[in-house]
């Protein structure tokens, strides 16, 4: 997700720096409005693209299908118009011209005038309808002629067929002899011994195609064509194209493809279909920079659309975005305010969950007010109580004992002992005063207690020995400061010295625990009665008033004093039988030196 | 059949190789050598007209005498431009000669002129276009028809005691502007003039339809009742059954008096029923083998001995209406 965020980040620079609320209200309106308008229009425009062509290529599959349907109707009218090439007259001018008879033929001459020139009149596009002779003798709507039967395409195709392959041929386009454009159809015509005696043909004239295909219109410039079974164009709406090849005009690469089937090739969109009796094929093509241009449109509407919504969406977001962000800028200028001044009130005007922020900050500068006074409260009370055991330390009575043992040893000329004595003295007190800082090192500390004991020890003599076994890891951390100079105290005056003989002994132990200092005075005096140590410890955890006799001070300001620095968690525990001594456990944060030393104030706030 | 065609090509050959071997080398080599037979298409005003019928019987006998292909052309119904068409149809095929019975003499010189330029024999024949550059023109002497044809009319008015009274005159035509026609008319105008009251109150055109003929006929008829005289410049009206003019049968029975061009079977068999009195004829039998003769001679580049070739006239009246029946054969073609 960072990498993503960096991604982001790196390609969106100016983004990054907008960091209202409002700017990401307005950006999350358009990203959530244009990424489905922006879907929307693409879908739209693809789903259009798709229909267009679709519908291109069902019309254009329709017209030629009309095309050819047209085709077929008029190519089985003619072969209708074939089926009289067994009329009698026919059949009697074939034999009777075969066999040279002017006379006796000019009857049927005549007649067949008559009737070809009526089926001629049938259809408009015919051109001629005529019958060949085996000799080339040929009568039509045009009279009798004659022709070369080596030159006729239609005569040699049907003369190479059999009787029973009778079907309609076809031949051309080519000219006629009048000059005029036709393609002709015909069949053979057979005598009664299936003896070939010549054709019936149908001259059409090739504007037929035109007449059925020139009006038709694919889209604005499409147009049908027709080519023959070589692939040149026998109808185009462009005459002089004409006779030309299929494949030059649509391009070499196309080959054959243009005969069925449907394709796209450069900017044509081409269909084709062959007309199966002639072998013919009709060819429908469109344009398809016409669908593009019609897209064109269609995109146009569409980024129209789009950017008209991205202006609305603009406009509705800075509207929607002020309405939701003005209680938040209230809100904001409102903690602002609150940093100089705790007692500002945020003035809450709606219930929704900005209302419910507000009314939770109000809350919380109340939370922050009482606690502040709780804090300078408790910060006072750990002053007096410090105070206090500074005054403790400082007895008139410990000065003016320890000073006469120096007076002492001065006489007896102990003027290393004296030195060793106003040596620890004075460490004693630097330590006690520590410039003022609450929090010291543990090393400080023991080293202060170690001071005090050595003090001591000169003034009570052999009456009691001291260890100090305090791990060498756990120095550097911090503590309170005078915490075990108080039990070491009530160690010396309530265990050892009350204790008969001179074998007392006070053992200070310092070591980590599971992320806690622990750190235990063990004496070996008189100790105390069950009761009696089960009442200390109530009252250390419950926090009532200790009795005031037997070092009952010193625990509890002690005690005291972890507890408002550090919490109820930490503090003091006694175990205690009687003859057998007694040892306090003292229990402390796992506090490490900062580079920077902060004000004890923020420091003991931290550690809450 | 191809040894028919090979057979054919070896007899057509044969006469110019010889003549070729007998001429002097120069001469020889000059001489074209003809791979095919000679083509004579012969291009009516129409072909659905059976007047032509004795043409073109005629014309095929003759060619199958001289060894040559006739080939009869034309627009069904008369029509010049179709006709037009077809002469240029001919000259792009290359037909070795062409007779032209012409729609309209004035219409068709360009494209006669054309084909004689393009190395083609042209001939006119029945109705002539004498501002072309044909060869020569084959047929009856138009003029002198319609003077027979006048004088036969004056007879028969001063027979029945018109001569002092006017009479209501019809002319029946084919086309207009066909140089035959306009001349008998012109012939026919002027035998008469002086001599007969005659009143022109109409000239009908039938196209050279013998449908159209008949019904233009009955339906003048109708309306004028009370014409006297019919002058036809065609027997395009006879050729149909009698049964189709009922009322000019009836006009017939009152007394009017009608002279025809035209002698063909049909027409001397309505004659005889009464329909026409007088019949002036061209002998159209002998129009199809001047035709056929002289065009080969052209085309042989043999010298012709006039630009044009006379058929002559034949006259029928009441007289001898039964006993040209008996030289002529019946048509069978309607």
């Amino acid at each position: 997700m960072s990498k993503i965020g960096s991604f982001f980040r790196k390609i969106l620079p100016n983004f990054t720096r907008l960091r209202s609320l409002k700017t990401k209200i307005i950006l999350s309106f358009l990203v959530l409005s244009l990424i489905p308008l922006v879907l929307l229009a693409f879908l739209s425009y693809y789903t259009y693209l798709e229909i267009l062509q679709q519908n291109v290529r069902n019309y254009t599959e329709t017209v030629i299908d009309r095309v050819e349907r047209n085709l077929q109707i008029y190519l089985s009218d003619l072969g209708r118009i074939l089926d009289l090439r067994n009329d009698y007259y026919i059949l009697q001018f074939l034999k009777l011209s075969q066999l040279d008879d002017i006379e006796g033929n000019q009857k049927y001459t005549y007649r067949l005038w008559e009737n070809l020139n009526n089926i001629k009149k049938y259809k408009t596009d015919l051109r001629d309808v005529t019958v060949t002779n085996l000799k080339g003798v040929k009568i039509g709507c045009y009279g009798v002629s004659q022709v070369d039967l080596t030159q006729n395409g239609l005569f040699q195709i049907l003369a190479n067929r059999t009787p029973q392959d009778n079907a309609m041929a076809f031949y051309g386009p080519h000219e006629d002899w009048l000059g005029g454009k036709v393609f002709s159809v015909g069949c053979a015509i057979y005598g009664d011994y299936d003896n070939f005696l010549g054709i019936m043909s149908i001259d059409v004239e090739i504007d037929l195609l035109a007449r059925i295909c020139r009006n038709i219109r694919l889209g604005k410039s499409g147009y049908v064509m027709i080519a023959d079974q070589n692939g040149q164009i026998i109808f185009h709406p462009q005459e002089e194209l004409i006779g030309k090849s299929v494949g030059l005009l649509l391009g070499n690469p196309v080959g054959e493809s243009w005969r069925s089937g449907y394709y796209t090739y450069g900017n044509r969109v081409i269909m084709g279909k062959t007309l199966t009796p002639v072998n013919w094929s009709i060819i429908g093509i469109s344009d398809r920079a016409e669908l593009v241009s019609e897209m064109t449109k269609v995109a146009r509407i569409s980024f129209a659309l789009i950017a008209a919504s991205i202006i609305i969406v603009i406009l509705v977001a800075l509207l929607l975005a002020g309405y939701l962000t003005r209680p938040l800028q209230e809100l904001q200028s409102s903690m602002r305010a609150a940093a100089g001044d705790l007692n500002t009130y945020v003035n809450v005007h709606t219930a929704d969950e900005i209302g419910q922020l507000g009314q939770t900050f109000n809350q919380m500068l109340a939370q922050i007010r009482g606690l502040m006074r709780q804090s300078v409260q408790e910060q006072k009370k750990l002053r007096q109580i410090e105070m206090r055991a500074l005054q403790e330390q400082i007895k008139p009575h410990f000065i003016y004992n320890t000073l006469e043992v120096i007076i002492g040893l001065l006489e007896t000329n102990q003027n290393e002992e004296v030195i060793k004595m106003v040596e620890a003295l004075g460490a004693f007190f630097r330590i006690s005063l520590s410039q003022g800082e609450e929090l010291i090192t543990i090393h400080d500390e023991v080293e202060h207690v170690r001071n005090y004991l050595y003090i001591q020890k000169f003034r009570h003599g052999d009456k009691y020995d001291y260890r100090i076994e305090v791990e060498e890891g756990i120095t550097q951390y911090k503590t309170l400061k005078l915490l075990l100079q108080p039990l070491v105290e009530n160690a010396i005056y309530h265990g050892v010295r009350p204790r008969p003989g001179k074998d007392g002994l006070i053992v200070i132990r310092g070591y980590a625990a599971e992320e806690t200092i622990c750190f235990e005075v063990i004496d070996n005096g008189v100790g105390m009665a069950r009761e009696q140590v089960a009442e200390i410890n109530d009252c250390l955890q419950g926090g009532k008033q200790l009795p005031q006799s037997k070092g009952g001070f010193g625990l509890r300001n002690v005690h005291e004093r972890i507890v408002l620095a550090f919490g109820q968690e930490y503090g003091l525990w006694l175990a205690s039988e009687p003859g057998k001594g007694t040892k306090v456990i003292l229990r402390l944060p796992l506090i490490e030196e900062e580079p920077e030393p902060a004000s004890s104030h923020d420091q003991i706030a931290r550690e809450r | 059949m191809k040894l028919r065609r090979i057979r054919r090509g070896a007899f057509l050959l044969l006469p110019v190789l010889t003549l070729n071997f007998f001429l002097p080398g120069t001469a020889r080599m000059n001489l074209p050598v003809r791979t095919r037979p000679i083509v004579i298409s012969i291009v009516p005003k129409s072909l659905d007209n059976p007047m032509y019928i004795e043409v073109k019987e005629a014309a095929e006998l003759a060619a199958r005498e001289q060894n040559v292909v006739v080939e009869w052309v034309g627009p069904f119904k008369v029509d010049v431009e179709t006709q037009i068409r077809i002469i240029e149809g001919l000259i792009r095929r290359k037909v070795d000669g062409i007779a032209v019975c012409c729609s309209d003499e004035d219409r068709l010189v360009e494209v006669i002129d054309q084909a004689v330029d393009a190395g083609i024999k042209v001939a006119t024949f029945g109705a002539d276009a004498p501002q072309s550059k044909r060869l020569f023109y084959c047929g009856a002497d138009n003029y002198q028809a319609g003077l027979e044809c006048g004088r036969a009319m004056v007879r028969l008015v001063q027979e029945k005691g018109w001569a002092d009274r006017p009479l209501n005159t019809v002319i029946l035509t084919g086309d207009l502007n066909a140089h035959d026609l306009k001349e008998r008319m012109r012939g026919f105008k002027e035998a008469t003039a002086g001599r007969i009251n005659l009143n022109y109150r109409a000239v009908l055109a039938c196209n050279e339809d013998t449908t159209t003929a008949a019904k233009e006929v009955e339906a003048y008829l109708k309306k004028h009742p009370e014409t006297d005289v019919f002058f036809f410049t065609g027997g395009w009206a006879f050729l149909g059954p009698p049964e189709a003019m009922p009322l000019y049968d009836q006009w017939c029975q009152r007394g009017g008096l009608a002279v025809s061009m035209d002698t063909f079977y049909p027409v001397l068999q309505a004659a005889q029923r009464g329909f026409v009195q007088v019949l002036v004829g061209p002998n159209y039998r002998k129009m199809g083998e001047l035709i056929v003769n002289n065009l080969v001679r052209a085309i042989n580049e043999l010298p012709l001995p006039s630009t044009y070739f006379e058929t002559g006239l034949e006259l029928a009246d009441r007289n001898n209406f039964g006993k040209l029946l008996q030289t002529k054969k019946p048509w069978d073609i309607k």
